[in-house]
Formats: structure tokens, C-alpha cells, sequence
């Protein structure tokens, strides 16, 4: 009879195991498709395993707080870079449109390399006006990661890595009014296309807000 | 569980906002001294009925601005929806948020209202149509009948979540729709992935359209796991959809799209907006899951709203 008893209960045991979902063998991690296909009832808790205390930490809220505002600072860079190089440009054109109205007869002729001519200018009106704009950015950078309250020793910095510091783009052209367009379309490459002095300001811009919000991350 | 919540409105933490005591972090406020959580901000059905009805009239993010919302809104709206909108706007302004996009797919849970979102959806299928057609951005015939096709699953998909209520048990089709929009977000994020490769400038108007499909995709799967009461999944799905806006919308700038930088300017704010309310929505729900408040009994008092666009739901 013991016997009996114990062989059926052994044969619901098998019986048991043989009709239990698969997919209970394996770990805890239900997948999305299978949560959904034993819905819980509408007004009844889960399943009383989930804590009815909060999952997520308040304080992590802090870092997508940082991240919004070094974006801020990024965009916010990137935009005034390129309208300081606008700027920047257009007043130099000017400049040299009223430069090349004043050539002699005798430069007409005999006409200096434009580079020559226009390096100093050049420095003193785009080079000078865009780094001034990256030191305004750095600013702006210092204050917030000071609010930020970052103990960062090295404060991210841009480098002044200007490309053709001696204007060699236009040493070719003689500086007289029929070389104007060429002149002003290499200059207008060395300040605002893409291997540029903007687009590399701006480089380096997203370079610094990618780190720093690396560092948010951690 | 809870099955009537009170919600409060955004005026009410105007002058903690204005001094600083509260600060506004995506859609939620948070005690600066404390770090604790305030309240969080939701939308309403409203909010989402008045956004859609102005997103199909004009899809340029540049006009989600608020401070332009109320202005654009005069000529397709009645004279209450006006008042309506402005109380949004005004809503938005208390708590210092900057653009509307929070509200298009949404601040706090979204509360699709799935007629608005087929109606949107409807709009931004035959314009993406003409974009692929007409934007050179790399599509062969192939990788263009493969968005069509996913298109028109999202559209079917949109009509049964719309038509899942009149189901004696709602529940099952709910969590069908939810898992089969998982695969389509996948799909369109795999797809603004490739437009943002593509060599060159990225097409601001094609990528701003693919994202709203994105968002549509996760803010229904979102409403839809509300509506089974899956508020711990909702919480994961929330959570995921969040990190992949980081990480997809943080690397675009200014400088990554093919229109004026200011425009593109506003489009990134609109995008940081989103991606922020994103990165609070899971403090949302995790919040209800832990007050054990019902999730389709919150989903339908926020739809049977008609008043207020905007709610604040206070931290106990």
C-alpha cells in the first residue's frame, strides 16, 4: 500500500515537472514577451516580489542635470564660434576691399604675395576676435563646472592650433583688385571650411563637453 | 492600489522654481537643498489632442518653441483650445522649460490618446514618403520599401491599440501591441543611426521625422504597458528608451545638420528637452509603483481630463 501510495506520488511528480513552463528553468529574467502573456490582474499588486519601495536613486538625477547643462555649453559654443567667424570675416573683407582700392600703380604692376600684405590684419581682426570668443567659452566653462562643483584638477582648455598661421593659401595671388575673389575664397576656406579655424574651435568643443560628460557618466 | 490620484497644477511651484528652492530637472522638480523629488509634471490627454492637432499643421521643431506655441497657434485652433494651449505654455514658463517638445511625446507618462498618435502618425508616414524620395541621404529602393513597410505596421499597430478597448479583455492585445512596437523602435533608431552615418550633413527635416516615428513607437509601447498595470517592465522599457536617446540625440550639435544653425539650434533644444523628460519618466512611474497607484486607472484619469493640459502629481 506504501508502496502504492509512493509510486503515485512519485508519477504526479513526473507529471508535475512534465507540464511546468519550460521557461521557469531558467533564472529570474523574464523577457518582455512573456511577462506579457500571463497579464496580472488590473487592480492587484504585481506579484509581490517587487519592493514596494523606490527602485531608482534620486541623487543620479544630479548627473542628468550636468550633462543638460555642458550640452548647453557645447551648442551654445558651437553657435557663437560661427557667427564670430562670420563676423570676423565679413569686417576683414571689407578691410581688404578697402585696401585693394588704395594699390598704387606701381604695386598694380609689380604686386606683393597677398599673404605679405595681410597676415598682420588677419591676425588682428579674425584670429584675435575668434580666440577672444574661445576665452569667453572658457569662461563660461570655468563658472559651470565651478557651480557643477567638480573637483576636476585640469580644467579643460581649447588649444590655439591655428591652421596656416603665414596665410600660405593665398601667398600665390599678388595683392591687386583682380585677385580680389580668389583672395577673399581662400581666406573664407581658412576661416570657415571644414579643416578651417571655426570647425576646428568647434572640434575641439564637442571634444571637451564629450570628456566631461564622460566624466558625468562615471 | 490606488485608483484615484490628485494632481495638482504647475502654477502651484512657480515662485519655489523662481527662487530656486525647486529646481527643474526633464519633467520632474526636485528640492535643490535636499535633492529629494518634489513632484513630477504629466501631460494630459489634452495637452496631447492640442500638440497633435498643431504638430499636423507644422512639423518644424523651430516652432515648438513656447514662447512662439501661442502665436502659431491662433489660426487652427478654437478660441477655448487657445486658451487651452496658453495655459500650457504658461504652465511650462513656471516651471522653466524651454520648449514644447517635452509635451509632444510627452513629460511624464505618456498618455497617448492612440487616435491623436494615428492621426500623427498618419501625417509623419506621408511625409517621411516624400523625404526618402526627394532627400538624397544613401536609400536604395530596398532600404526605402523597408521603411514603408514598417510604416504601415506602426499605422496598423496605431488602429489596434485605438480599437483594443472594445475587447471584452484588452489586456493581452495591450501587451501584443507593446512588444511589437519594441521591434519597431528598434528599427527606426537602426535608421537614424544610418542617416546620422551617412557622410555629410545630416537632413534635419528626414531626421526630425524619423524621430518623431521613434518616439511615437516608445511612448505607445510605454501607455501600453501602463494599461496592463506593468508598471515594473514600464519602468525597464522606460529606462532603456532613455539611454538610447542619450546616446542617439547627445552626439548630434549644431553643426551636424544641413540647415541654418539657429534653426538647427532650436531643433537640439527641443531634442535635449525630450531626452531629459526622457531620463526623469522612469522616476515617474517607479514613483506609482511604489505608491501601488493602478496604472490604467492613472492612464484614464489623465485621458478623461478636459481642463488642464498640464498636471503635477506631488511626492507624498
Amino acid at each position: 500500500m506504501t508502496e502504492a501510495i509512493s509510486v503515485r506520488s512519485l508519477w504526479a511528480a513526473l507529471l508535475a515537472f512534465l507540464r511546468r513552463d519550460i521557461r521557469s528553468l531558467f533564472g529570474k529574467r523574464i523577457p518582455e514577451s512573456v511577462a506579457e502573456s500571463s497579464p496580472a490582474p488590473l487592480l492587484a499588486p504585481h506579484d509581490g516580489k517587487i519592493s514596494p519601495t523606490t527602485l531608482l536613486d534620486p541623487a543620479k538625477l544630479g548627473g542628468v542635470r550636468r550633462r543638460r547643462k555642458v550640452l548647453d555649453w557645447r551648442d551654445e559654443t558651437i553657435v557663437n564660434a560661427d557667427s564670430a567667424g562670420i563676423d570676423a570675416f565679413q569686417d576683414f573683407s571689407v578691410h581688404v576691399q578697402d585696401l585693394l582700392k588704395d594699390v598704387s600703380i606701381w604695386r598694380l604692376l609689380w604686386a606683393k604675395p597677398a599673404n605679405e600684405v595681410l597676415r598682420v590684419e588677419f591676425d588682428k581682426r579674425v584670429r584675435l576676435h575668434i580666440r577672444k570668443e574661445m576665452r569667453t567659452a572658457e569662461k563660461r566653462l570655468a563658472e559651470l563646472l565651478t557651480l557643477q562643483d567638480r573637483s576636476d584638477r585640469r580644467r579643460p582648455s581649447f588649444v590655439d592650433d591655428w591652421p596656416d598661421r603665414d596665410l600660405t593659401c593665398i601667398a600665390k595671388h599678388g595683392f591687386r583688385p583682380n585677385n580680389e575673389d580668389e583672395i577673399l575664397s581662400c581666406l573664407r576656406g581658412l576661416v570657415m571650411s571644414n579643416q578651417g579655424i571655426v570647425p576646428m574651435f568647434q572640434r575641439q568643443t564637442i571634444s571637451i563637453a564629450d570628456e566631461l560628460i564622460g566624466k558625468v557618466a562615471q | 492600489m490606488i485608483t484615484q490620484i490628485m494632481f495638482e497644477i504647475p502654477a502651484m511651484y512657480e515662485a519655489a522654481v523662481r527662487s530656486g528652492k525647486v529646481i527643474q530637472i526633464g519633467g520632474l522638480l526636485k528640492n535643490a537643498a535636499s535633492g529629494q523629488i518634489v513632484a513630477h509634471l504629466q501631460e494630459s490627454g489634452l495637452a496631447h489632442s492640442l500638440i497633435g492637432k498643431g504638430m499636423l499643421a507644422s512639423t518644424n521643431p523651430a516652432m515648438l518653441a513656447v514662447s512662439e506655441a501661442a502665436n502659431s497657434a491662433t489660426g487652427i485652433y478654437t478660441a477655448v483650445q487657445v486658451k487651452q494651449i496658453k495655459a500650457m505654455v504658461e504652465g511650462l514658463q513656471a516651471l522653466q522649460i524651454a520648449t514644447l517638445g517635452v509635451s509632444l511625446l510627452g513629460v511624464g507618462v505618456s498618455v497617448a490618446g492612440f487616435i491623436y498618435m494615428r492621426k500623427r502618425f498618419n501625417s509623419l508616414d506621408s511625409k517621411i514618403e516624400t523625404l526618402i524620395n526627394t532627400v538624397n541621404v544613401g536609400f536604395e529602393d530596398q532600404r526605402k520599401a523597408m521603411l514603408r513597410s514598417h510604416l504601415s505596421q506602426v499605422k496598423s499597430l496605431m488602429q489596434q491599440a485605438n480599437q483594443a478597448p472594445t475587447l471584452s479583455k484588452p489586456e493581452h492585445e495591450y501587451s501584443r501591441i507593446a512588444e511589437s512596437l519594441a521591434e519597431q523602435a528598434t528599427h527606426f533608431e537602426g535608421e537614424l543611426e544610418f542617416v546620422m552615418k551617412v557622410s555629410g550633413k545630416i537632413s534635419s527635416e528626414l531626421f526630425w521625422q524619423l524621430t518623431q516615428a521613434l518616439m511615437v513607437c516608445n511612448s505607445v509601447r510605454i501607455d501600453c504597458r501602463m494599461r496592463t498595470n506593468e508598471l515594473h517592465n514600464a519602468l525597464t522599457v522606460s529606462e532603456d528608451v532613455a539611454q538610447g536617446y542619450q546616446r542617439l540625440f547627445g552626439r548630434l550639435t549644431p553643426i551636424s545638420f544641413d540647415a541654418q544653425i539657429d534653426e538647427c539650434s532650436s531643433t537640439l533644444n527641443v531634442l535635449k528637452d525630450i531626452t531629459d523628460a526622457a531620463a526623469t519618466k522612469p522616476y515617474l512611474i517607479d514613483y506609482l509603483r511604489s505608491q501601488q497607484i493602478d496604472g490604467r486607472s492613472y492612464m484614464t484619469q489623465l485621458e478623461d481630463e478636459t481642463e488642464r493640459p498640464l498636471l503635477m502629481l506631488k511626492v507624498a
